[in-house]
């Protein structure tokens, strides 16, 4: 293997033009496909993100007086997998509110106008920072020693607000206000951060399936799904675009270099012939060309990428290091996959037809 | 044990042609063979079946004691590399690889590195009288001179079998005694030789001669020379 290798490298050197061809063409498919592509699609993104909001996120249930329905019986909302962080509020009369999320603990935020709102130990006993939540509640509007509430908030704003809380206040996982037990509190309205945009209409679905114990006509949902649609609509038609242009780009590179590199074997066809009659076997030769894609994808990939990135870096735009090395994967089989033709070309010749002069 | 033999070797390169037909021969160690006929009669056909590049249509080529009919691919590519030298008739150099890459091209296939190689190759560049940089392509030097690098090409494992189609065809008296000199020297060191030829100088350098006469080789027309 390392003689052949050997022998592959030289041989290499001394087609220098044609080694260069193929080298460059690599290197030129992946710097254009990284700059120009990847760009564009990193582009997209930070549209889609930019259309991004908690607004967007958000789903407020609303519950009617009359009906009665306790923490226990909304535990089921919070375990839906793409609920980011859930608030929980009490209605006026119970001064309690609870938040709760599976990957950012929503301290207490708020109640409804003229809340007493108690700070004290949470129920399992875990101790709180006094200071913070003190320092919480003062953000929220609370006044008083005690902490009343004097302002009725809006839900889409107390979102918003605990989404700022949240990164302020980190440090109240474990604060909690309440005045008995889950199963006695009321529950008033539910405001959740979907943990995505894209995840409002399904999750708002749902919510409502995993409340259809209650009379649904005193359930009032909530949400703005639209955003959410239409950045699974640009984020589908992205992708389809991707992988269209990925497989154009690929397989358009393939043919290339397949045709070129089957020209290549063609005009060597008498020295393939040579090599065939002095003892290169079917596999040897095949090998050794597949060995040259392999070597010569590698380096244009490199190049290709050193050129591009720098550009990139220069340029300010972002590509994501996955982007880039998926499509440099995908270009080496394509490269490899290309040698694959003459390959097969070359270790099909005959010594006897290729050598004997009629 | 003979190194090569041909027993009713049946050859064309077509179902209904026929080249070469019921042809024998033994060729055994140290000996130099002429093949000559007329252009056309089946003599380069017969130097590839008996290099196991062509495959008979009846009748059975041995090498070594094995049957090479019924060897794969790999096994008889293998035996092309081991046991034969082959000298083409338009020496069939590499044009984009060096005199010396082209000397050093069969290694390769052996498995084995050049470096290895790279004195004995020196050696035989001397030894065939060429004496041009080996670093140039075969492009840059004489067709006579890319035909001493052919030998040399063909003589770098000293294979127990050398096969020549017309290897002085380019050269002039003077260097063709000189090839064969150095095929006979090989031949003394105990490898087979067989030789393609016009030439009846090369036919006289050589232990016997084979000529071969009609359309379709009989194999009734072995001679010995001397």
């Amino acid at each position: 293997m390392i003689a052949l290798l050997e022998e592959v490298l030289r041989d290499a050197r001394a087609r220098r033009g044609a080694t260069a061809l193929a080298i460059a063409t690599t290197a030129v498919a992946y710097a254009a496909t990284l700059l120009i592509f990847g760009s564009s699609v990193a582009a997209g993104f930070a549209a889609l993100d930019a259309l991004e909001s908690v607004d967007s996120r958000t789903i407020v249930v609303r519950f009617d007086s009359s009906l009665d329905v306790s923490l226990d019986d909304v535990r089921a909302v919070q375990a839906l997998e793409p609920v980011s962080a859930m608030v929980v509020l009490g209605p006026a009369r119970d001064a309690w509110s609870t938040a709760v999320g599976p990957r950012r603990p929503v301290a207490l935020r708020t109640c409804l106008a003229g809340t007493e709102a108690v700070c004290e130990a949470a129920p399992d006993g875990v101790a709180i920072d006094a200071a913070a939540s003190r320092g919480a509640l003062d953000s929220m509007g609370f006044t008083g020693s005690r902490g009343v509430l004097e302002d009725s908030t809006h839900a889409v704003y107390v979102v918003d607000e605990a989404r700022t809380s949240l990164l302020t206040y980190g440090t109240l996982d474990n604060t909690a206000i309440a005045t008995g037990p889950a199963s006695d509190q009321d529950v008033a309205l539910i405001v959740i951060e979907a943990a995505s945009s894209q995840h409002v209409r399904v999750l708002t679905s749902a919510i409502a399936d995993s409340l259809s114990g209650f009379d649904g006509s005193k359930i009032s949902i909530e949400s703005s799904p639209e955003i959410g649609d239409l950045r699974s609509r640009i984020a589908g038609s992205s992708f389809e675009s991707a992988r269209f242009v990925t497989l154009a780009i690929m397989v358009g590179g393939a043919a290339v270099l397949a045709l070129s590199e089957l020209a290549v074997a063609r005009s060597r066809r008498r020295t393939m012939g040579l090599r065939r009659a002095i003892g290169a076997s079917r596999r040897q030769l095949a090998l050794g060309i597949l060995l040259q894609g392999i070597l010569t994808g590698a380096v244009g990939i490199t190049i290709g990428g050193g050129v591009s990135l720098w550009i990139l870096a220069i340029t300010g735009v972002a590509v994501s290091l996955t982007f880039a090395a998926a499509v440099a994967v995908i270009l080496q089989t394509v490269v490899v996959a290309a040698s694959a033709v003459p390959a097969a070309y070359a270790s099909r010749r005959d010594p006897a037809r290729e050598l004997r002069i009629p | 044990m003979m190194p090569l033999v041909a027993r009713d070797v049946t050859f064309g390169y077509r179902p209904r042609q026929t080249v070469i037909d019921g042809w024998s021969d033994n060729f055994q160690s140290g000996e130099t063979v002429a093949i000559t006929g007329p252009s056309g009669c089946g003599k380069s056909s017969l130097l590839f079946l008996l290099g196991t590049m062509l495959r008979p249509r009846s009748g059975s080529i041995v090498v070594d004691g094995h049957e090479v009919g019924n060897m794969s691919d790999s096994q008889r590519s293998r035996l092309r590399s081991r046991v034969f030298g082959f000298v083409f008739q338009d020496a069939s150099l590499d044009p984009h690889r060096s005199v010396l890459d082209n000397i050093l091209l069969p290694a390769a296939y052996r498995g084995e590195r050049r470096a290895q190689w790279l004195d004995r190759a020196h050696t035989l560049v001397a030894a065939v009288g060429v004496e041009v940089p080996l670093e140039r392509r075969p492009g840059e030097i004489s067709g006579g001179q890319a035909q001493r690098i052919a030998l040399a090409r063909a003589l770098l494992h000293e294979p127990r079998v050398i096969l020549a189609d017309e290897p002085t065809g380019n050269l002039d008296s003077e260097t063709s005694t000189k090839v064969m000199d150095v095929l006979a020297r090989a031949a003394h060191a105990g490898a087979t030789v067989v030789i393609v030829t016009h030439d009846p100088e090369v036919v006289r350098a050589c232990d016997r001669k084979t000529e071969l006469t009609g359309s379709a080789v009989t194999g009734r027309d072995v001679q010995t020379v001397s």
